[in-house]
């Protein structure tokens, strides 16, 4: 009887930890974070007569595509209160940019800024550039691994996470054609303090407690690859300021070009185009009237803005665009499914007539 | 006993009124989150940096922080009247449009507004629009890139430290949902 009791409670404990594990690995593939952030270097606007280009990233691909939890313990023997301890890693599901294009942009972005070079030079840039060298990165580390503890009894539920730590380690090599120039690595670790437990028993608490886990988790990373590239710049900029011998400044970028560059670096990630609530309507003036549909007749198109009802003669207006500055033809308007707000008062009336 | 319980139904009445009341993006004074500066709360500050005599906008904002709209329209009325440029209005629509929770119109707005001094303030807003069309279903989505490269604007542009940590905190909203 004895022997069937505690064989029945390995039984259990043993079940109950595969499953809890197998709720943890789908719970962990579920959640998409971004990588991207804020870069908080210092800016540079001075860029000299030399290119860094970069040539390629490898060993990205070795990297583990799905979120992954193991065992790391579980009681020995069944108690009334059984505590499992498990590695909960990241995978590449768990981010919302492609890591190669995301640690490509990103150093684009950083040279910009903080770089003393010109990075990705145009036709005329090229004129004036000394010597063209090539960057390749070879991805060592890019991990996120944490703890994750779970225990349960008759009445009572309990789990915590973290503290995560994250790593980003990478060589690299800065070629002119087939002569090394400089090569080093570059290690960035963050171990986040996020910490937290729950004894409520409700469910949806426990995933939330997981997905804040990996926001933790994809935040320490993040800072990591923020430093990474960061120290990557610098190094670069110490090298050439130390053996360069004739540098010269080619280009000033001030923070406007900065902001305009962000603009046109390539935008990752999902769209979805809905119709946008408000139009804008370009009169004969060339003034521009915005606001939501409210009604189209015959003579008049009215719009509300701000409480102000505007109401504009057809025959002033030059073009209607949707907020994406779409042109969208006039008769387009009376189609039936067009969005239609009503609203009951008004502040003001104009009228464009 | 009938008593002690209608008084605290009616407390928790009041209590449930005011969470109902207070603002997603609450607009603080400097004198108002000068002793929060060491741990700052997880909220969307807007921050007010000058007295509201400075100038309009400081107005606005003012009268937007005590949640009079009315008067920030017609405040911006008569500005219009007075023949004050359109392009410094148009910051000011934003922001009206802003706190009215029509976030198309205020980000429309504030791209079409031309005003130096507070180019941190615009950026930031743009980018917190951009965060609630996202997450309405109604709206247009945007990607954390095209929000995150308005608070990058707005921190590049912020010349105060403790403005700074503020675009940090919409900053994890936009990039993690407020869940962090």
């Amino acid at each position: 009887m004895i022997k069937m009791t505690i064989l029945f409670s390995c039984l259990i404990i043993i079940f109950t930890g595969c499953s809890i594990q197998n709720e943890l690995i789908r719970d962990f593939n579920t959640f998409e974070k971004s990588l991207y952030y804020v870069h908080d270097s210092e800016f540079h606007s001075d860029k000299n007569n030399i290119s860094v280009v970069i040539d390629s990233i490898s060993a990205i691909e070795e990297l583990p595509y799905n979120a992954n939890v193991t065992v790391l313990k579980k009681p020995p023997i069944p108690l009334l209160f059984n505590i499992y301890t498990y590695g909960c890693e990241l995978g590449k599901i768990n981010y919302e940019e492609d890591l190669r294009d995301f640690l490509k942009e990103s150093y684009v972005i950083e040279a910009y800024r903080a770089g003393n070079f010109i990075v990705n030079p145009d036709s005329l840039q090229k004129k004036k550039i000394r010597n063209e060298y090539d960057l390749s990165i070879s991805v060592n580390e890019l991990s996120v691994i944490g703890p994750y503890q779970y225990s349960e009894s008759s009445n009572f539920h309990w789990e915590q996470a973290g503290p995560a730590v994250a790593t980003c380690s990478m060589d690299f090599l800065l070629e002119d054609e087939d002569t090394i120039l400089l090569k080093d690595n570059i290690i960035s670790t963050q171990t986040n303090v996020f910490l937290n437990q729950s004894n409520i028993i409700k469910p949806k608490s426990f995933y939330l407690l997981r997905e804040k886990y990996t926001v933790a988790m994809v935040e320490a990373l993040s800072f990591t690859i923020n430093n990474c590239i960061a120290e990557l710049v610098e190094k670069i900029n110490k090298y050439l300021i130390e053996n360069e011998e004739h540098l010269e400044i080619i280009e000033v970028v001030r923070l406007d070009d900065f902001n305009s560059f962000m603009e046109t670096t390539v935008i990752e990630g999902k769209t979805v185009e809905v119709d946008m609530e408000h139009l804008i309507v370009v009169l004969d003036d060339y003034n521009e009237v915005i606001g939501k549909l409210i009604k189209v007749d015959k003579h008049f198109v009215t719009l509300e803005y701000l409480n102000i009802l505007n109401v504009i003669k057809r025959k002033r207006i030059l073009e209607i665009l949707d907020s994406n500055r779409n042109d969208i033809m006039e008769q387009a308007l009376n189609r039936k499914d067009f969005k239609r707000v009503n609203y009951n008062s008004y502040f003001e009336v104009k009228e464009f007539k | 006993m009938v008593r002690s319980v209608l008084i605290l139904l009616l407390t928790i009445i009041m209590l449930l009124a005011l969470v109902g009341c207070v603002q997603k993006y609450p607009i603080v004074t400097l004198e108002e989150i000068e002793p929060m500066k060491d741990y700052l709360p997880q909220k969307q500050y807007i921050l007010l940096e000058e007295p509201a005599e400075i100038n309009d906008i400081n107005k606005v904002m003012l009268f937007l922080k005590d949640k009079d709209i009315k008067k920030a329209k017609e405040l911006v009325s008569s500005l219009r009247n007075k023949g004050e440029k359109e392009k410094k209005l148009n910051f000011h629509d934003g922001l009206i449009a802003f706190f009215e929770k029509k976030y198309s119109v205020a980000l429309h707005m504030l791209e079409l507004a031309e005003i130096d001094s507070y180019k941190h303030l615009k950026y930031l807003i743009i980018g917190d629009c951009m965060y609630e069309m996202t997450i309405d279903p109604n709206y247009k989505n945007f990607t954390t890139k095209q929000i995150l490269d308005n608070y990058q604007k707005a921190l590049d542009y912020c010349k105060t430290e403790i403005y700074k940590e503020i675009i940090k905190m919409h900053i994890k909203y936009a990039k993690y949902g407020g869940i962090s």
